[in-house]
């Protein structure tokens, strides 16, 4: 490794950081002014914020990429967020559709049961 | 020299794979306890509910500290492969301070809460919240101890072979803490207030 890898690297740190602390920054004030009035809206903006710095942390401070040295590290990453995803979105559509079934009163649900019992389930 | 140098380099090569499939399964860890939050955060049962209790100028404070350990700990790893052994020092000593001033802050957060009777006891969000939030601040506190180890290791014996992947292997856990913090920050936090 020479000098010149050193910038490299240092300027890669530099940026990182920059764009990270921006991006948090950017979130916040989203939040604390109410920016944008829709919540399904700044919900998906706060998301997408945290996953453009995900990427970025990932590439400037873990600095991975597709060449020889890390291209296993990225594919087990890339794999294990695709379980992430399917653990944290799956558990919130059973639980929340476990919450809407069960939810009802118990006249309410009596005759849910006597309608799906109808359907033969 | 060039077949022992090699075998450094295969050893190193080794050692981060494995420790990057201990930090996949973290993920997952931390994916069951976010879910296990989001599930839980509406059931507040008569507490106090997400957006009275938390103050986002208060997390972003933390969020700062945390980026900004997160930096300084790269810079410190790059600094020592390229030899420079007090500039390193000091920045892996910069990085334990800011990580510990972040542990105090969380802490004094956690203390806050159970004071005002907000503690894990009271409702199924707090559980979710203190599940969550203590599971990272338990690995800050591990990776504290680790980077003090790693810091007296150098500062007795200079950056070998050995203290090169200790330390390259610390600061991928470091700056990964800081990854799950990110989403802790959107989501806990400033989620509490969408």
């Amino acid at each position: 490794m020479s000098h010149a890898d050193l910038k490299r690297l240092l300027i890669s740190y530099c940026v990182g950081f920059t764009s990270a602390l921006v991006l948090s920054l950017v979130a916040y004030f989203i939040v604390t002014f109410n920016l944008i009035s829709s919540s399904v809206l700044t919900m998906a903006v706060l998301l997408l914020l945290a996953v453009m710095q995900l990427i970025i942390q990932l590439v400037c401070f873990l600095h991975l990429g597709l060449d020889r040295h890390s291209r296993d590290r990225t594919i087990s990453i890339g794999f294990t967020l695709i379980m992430m995803l399917v653990i944290v979105v799956g558990s919130l559509w059973v639980m929340r559709n476990l919450d809407y079934r069960m939810g009802m009163s118990p006249e309410a649900m009596d005759e849910y049961m006597i309608r799906q019992n109808k359907k033969g389930f | 020299m060039s077949v022992s140098r090699e075998r450094v380099v295969e050893k190193y090569a080794k050692a981060e794979l494995g420790f990057w499939l201990y930090l996949m399964t973290d993920i997952i860890l931390f994916a069951s306890l976010f879910a296990t939050y989001m599930v839980l955060r509406p059931n507040i049962a008569g507490g106090m509910s997400s957006s009275e209790l938390f103050d986002p100028t208060f997390a972003l404070a933390e969020t700062v500290l945390l980026l900004m350990s997160s930096f300084t700990c790269g810079l410190a790893v790059l600094f020592l492969r390229f030899r420079y052994k007090s500039t390193g020092l000091t920045l892996l000593a910069v990085t334990l301070l800011l990580g510990g001033m972040f542990l105090f802050l969380e802490m004094y957060e956690f203390m806050e809460f159970i004071h005002e009777g907000q503690s894990w006891q009271t409702s199924g969000f707090l559980s979710g919240f203190f599940a969550l939030v203590a599971t990272h601040g338990l690995h800050i506190t591990i990776g504290i101890l680790w980077g003090l180890v790693l810091f007296w290791y150098i500062f007795k014996k200079g950056i070998t072979a050995n203290a090169m992947r200790r330390v390259s292997l610390f600061s991928l856990f470091w700056h990964f803490l800081d990854i799950v913090w990110i989403f802790i920050f959107t989501i806990v936090y400033l989620g509490a207030f969408v």
